[in-house]
């Protein structure tokens, strides 16, 4: 049995939904009250990804306001995949997200130096009357700053989520088992003693980072 | 200051055995950190209108009452304001006579901060001084003008404690429910009267036990205005809330009623107000009461002692701002309202819906009127209004203000800068604190790169965003506004200490010990771990924390890392900059080229048009 590793990332504007979504997919639980997130917050799930595979997933939830971004850009660090989510009754929210999209590349690259595969997500979209932003504004988005891919979302009824993490897991599956065979091709062709990343539970990390 | 840290050698004393209590018996350790502290703080300080030293020393005001007016006023003046207003300061009864005005009629003034309130709130903290000795006398006269339906709604309270909700006055209300959620029941109420009355006679006085004169007034002026069950009118766009179900408040009421008052309680109330009653006001007591065990016991007592603790000025109080005013700050006042409307959760369970949301409304109105008061020098962050809301929950809008006011430029001044640079360095103390009592846990800490971050909440929120309960965070806020101001540092660092097992099991994970910690367990021993933070302050006081190696090294990384990102910030706009100037130079040279083209050609047609007559007027060929 070999259990992979994986850091998730949510980032976006505050009160989108980030830390329902993480307990939506966790815990399967909702609450209209949640407490704002001051820092950042921490979840993990572990799936049964085949017979032989577990998956350990890391959400890390990250505080939307920005003069904690400071502190918490630390936890991009090693991330293999991200979530960028904003709320689609608020449009600047929406716009937002470009700023955290560009951020994160910033700060961190897969070890080959590619972006790190980032999902947009389009949150509450059960909302339909105070609905502000166009499906056709976020395929444009989505196809401008390279997002893997977006999805309307509601975490209030349940909607793609498990679809989402699904489709992002399988993502990062493929560049997993990508990435490996780049590391052992690296490690092979040069001296030993250069370290790729942090190992994680035998596995190359996700990400390179500057911050 | 240089003689203040000559005589005030930092000491680790024995103290464990010594009892808690002993600790600030000793003036001189709590202030020497302090002082070094605030040094160290100031020197790094961005550009502020606060300069003043002393506000940070509210230890002094212990043993030199003389300074206190000072230092009130230092602290809610800014500092070009303040040579203006010391100027008028001898005016101090008349303007007394006007302050009040203020108080009672705070409707009728437009003008937040004027000059004219500014010195008389200098003014009436003199005559304030000057007269506390005469404090709880005025007390009670002050309470005997009370009106009628003040001395009725009372009556309510204790007779028909049963009666949830009293729609026509709602601060009233808010306080029968949380002397229901904070065990203060019927019975314990009367107990109050009882006990006090055998120290001083003022039973009156105690079974409202109200420190702020304004109170009385507010309640009354509420009372008049809505006299019958109104729907509640706010002033700010807040969501709606879904009505709650269940019957939780009844609940809480049986087993709050059910919960007798301990002897030790009851005599630690007397002790409190013996220290109250003193003439001139046992501060130093009240300290070391807020201190121990059980802290300030109630809401009451809490209402007056709070505001002594922190020499706050609670008269002249200056009025809210216009709604107009808050609205005009359109990125903090939307977060603000964003912010509050997510705060449920801060308020007691089974509080009436009305009820909550009134003073969620009010809680977006303190919040921005500290903002407005410092003219957008101070920078809100989300945990602000969690600390805002506590005071809420004890007592009235305006000696709210004036405690988080004073708060705000005080012991939160670095949480509420440009930055969470200032913060992050508070933060690291925990590291060389923990590595002092636990070096092997400090090291699995840091081996796991766990940061600091799992304690941003603890501190800049006081422990109120993650300890749930109203009355532990109260305890918490006893034991803060007593203590030094790097005391949420040391809770933290006991915090730590105390999940030392919790964090080992975690293992190598740094996603696991965050987790870990950012959970509360629900029977956290408080008390111990207060008395561990106490302890832990005494043994290793910030004038020697912040000399440790450790500290200097994980201090060192926060620069650098808020260096970087100020360089890259500075980088980016130059980048803008320059690309905007580039913009213009490249429209400039454009313009420029066009110009010249333009005057080229016509300057060659001309040439053209005038050569080509004078060619065939006065042509070689024709002259010759």
């Amino acid at each position: 049995m070999t259990e992979v590793l994986f850091k998730v990332i949510i980032i976006g504007d505050p009160t989108v939904g980030k830390t329902s979504f993480v307990q939506k997919y966790v815990n399967d639980s909702f609450r209209r009250d949640y407490k704002m997130t001051i820092g950042v917050d921490f979840a993990l799930k572990v799936i049964k990804w085949s017979e032989k595979c577990n998956i350990k997933l890391q959400l890390w939830d990250i505080a939307g306001q920005e003069r904690f971004t400071s502190m918490t850009r630390v936890y991009y660090k090693d991330a293999h995949a991200c979530l960028v989510m904003f709320d689609l009754t608020q449009k600047g929210t929406f716009q937002n997200s470009v700023k955290w999209k560009k951020d994160l590349d910033q700060k961190c690259t897969l070890m080959d130096g590619s972006p790190v595969p980032c999902l947009l997500l389009a949150n509450k979209c059960d909302d339909i009357e105070r609905r502000e932003v166009t499906q056709d504004e976020i395929e444009d988005m989505c196809k401008e700053h390279d997002f893997l891919g977006w999805s309307e979302t509601s975490v209030k009824d349940g909607i793609m989520i498990e679809e989402s993490m699904g489709f992002l897991i399988e993502e990062m599956m493929a560049k997993h088992a990508e990435l490996e065979g780049f590391s052992e091709s690296f490690q092979t062709n040069t001296s030993s003693a250069l370290k790729l990343g942090k190992e994680e539970g035998g596995k190359p990390s996700g990400s390179n980072c500057q911050c | 200051m240089a003689e203040s840290e000559g005589s005030m050698k930092p000491e680790v004393l024995p103290v464990i055995d010594k009892g808690f209590d002993k600790i600030y018996n000793d003036s001189e350790s709590p202030e020497s950190g302090l002082i070094t502290h605030t040094s160290q703080f100031e020197s790094e300080a961005s550009p502020s209108i606060y300069v003043e030293k002393s506000c940070f020393l509210p230890q002094n005001t212990i043993s030199c009452p003389s300074d206190m007016d000072d230092l009130g006023r230092k602290d809610l003046t800014p500092l070009d304001q303040r040579v203006e207003t010391t100027i008028e300061r001898d005016k101090s009864l008349d303007q007394q006579v006007v302050s009040s005005n203020h108080k009672r009629h705070p409707e009728t003034s437009k003008n937040p901060v004027s000059l004219e309130s500014l010195s008389s709130e200098v003014l009436s903290d003199n005559v304030r001084n000057s007269e506390r000795n005469d404090q709880s006398d005025i007390q009670v006269s002050e309470r005997s003008e009370t009106s009628v339906n003040s001395d009725i709604c009372d009556g309510a309270k204790i007779d028909e404690h049963e009666k949830q909700i009293c729609p026509a006055c709602e601060d009233i209300c808010l306080e029968d429910f949380e002397m229901a959620e904070l065990s203060d029941s019927h019975d314990s109420t009367t107990g109050d009267a009882q006990v006090v009355s055998e120290e001083s006679g003022q039973s009156k006085e105690i079974s409202r036990g109200h420190g702020g004169d304004s109170n009385e007034d507010n309640d009354d002026s509420f009372r008049q205005r809505s006299p019958s069950p109104a729907p509640c009118v706010l002033r700010h766009r807040l969501d709606p809330e879904p009505p709650r179900s269940g019957d939780t408040d009844s609940a809480t009421r049986l087993e709050a009623e059910t919960k007798p008052k301990t002897s030790k309680e009851i005599r630690k109330l007397a002790e409190i107000q013996k220290a109250l009653d003193a003439d001139p006001v046992d501060v130093e007591s009240l300290r070391r009461l807020a201190i121990s065990p059980g802290g300030l016991i109630n809401k009451h007592m809490r209402q007056r002692v709070w505001p002594l603790l922190m020499n706050v000025n609670t008269n002249n109080i200056p009025p809210k701002p216009e709604q107009e005013e808050m609205e005009a700050m359109t990125k903090t006042y939307n977060q603000v309202v964003m912010d509050v409307n997510r705060s449920s959760s801060r308020f007691p369970p089974g509080i009436d819906d009305q009820v909550r949301m009134s003073m969620k409304d009010k809680l977006v109105d303190l919040i921005m009127r500290v903002m407005i008061h410092h003219n957008g020098q101070l920078k809100y962050y989300q945990g602000f209004h969690d600390v805002c809301v506590t005071f809420l929950l004890c007592m009235d809008e305006d000696m709210s203000f004036a405690m988080v006011n004073k708060l705000a430029i005080g012991y939160m001044r670095e949480y509420l800068d440009e930055t969470m640079e200032r913060t992050s360095l508070l933060l690291s103390y925990i590291y060389p604190l923990v590595h002092r009592c636990n070096p092997e846990l400090c090291e699995h800490m840091q081996r796991n790169d766990l940061g600091t971050i799992f304690a941003l909440s603890w501190v800049i929120t006081w422990f109120s965003h993650v300890l749930g309960d109203i009355r532990r965070i109260l305890r918490v806020f006893d034991f803060f506004l007593a203590s030094h101001r790097m005391m949420p540092v040391y809770l933290s660092a006991a915090f730590v200490l105390h999940r030392e097992s919790d964090i080992f099991d975690a293992g190598d994970e740094m996603g696991y010990i965050h987790k870990c910690l950012s959970v509360i367990p629900p029977d956290l021993p408080l008390e111990s771990l207060l008395e561990r933070a106490g302890d832990l302050f005494l043994q290793y006081p910030p004038t020697e924390i912040s000399q440790d190696p450790m500290l200097i090294r994980l201090n060192n990384q926060v620069f650098e890392h808020f260096n970087h990102i100020e360089r890259r910030n500075a980088r980016r706009l130059a980048q803008q900059q320059e690309a905007s100037h580039l913009r213009s130079r490249v429209f400039v040279r454009i313009t420029l080229w066009t110009v010249t083209a333009v005057v080229g050609v016509a300057v060659a047609v001309l040439y053209h048009t005038y050569s080509s007559e004078q060619w065939t007027a006065i042509g070689p060929w024709n002259s010759s």
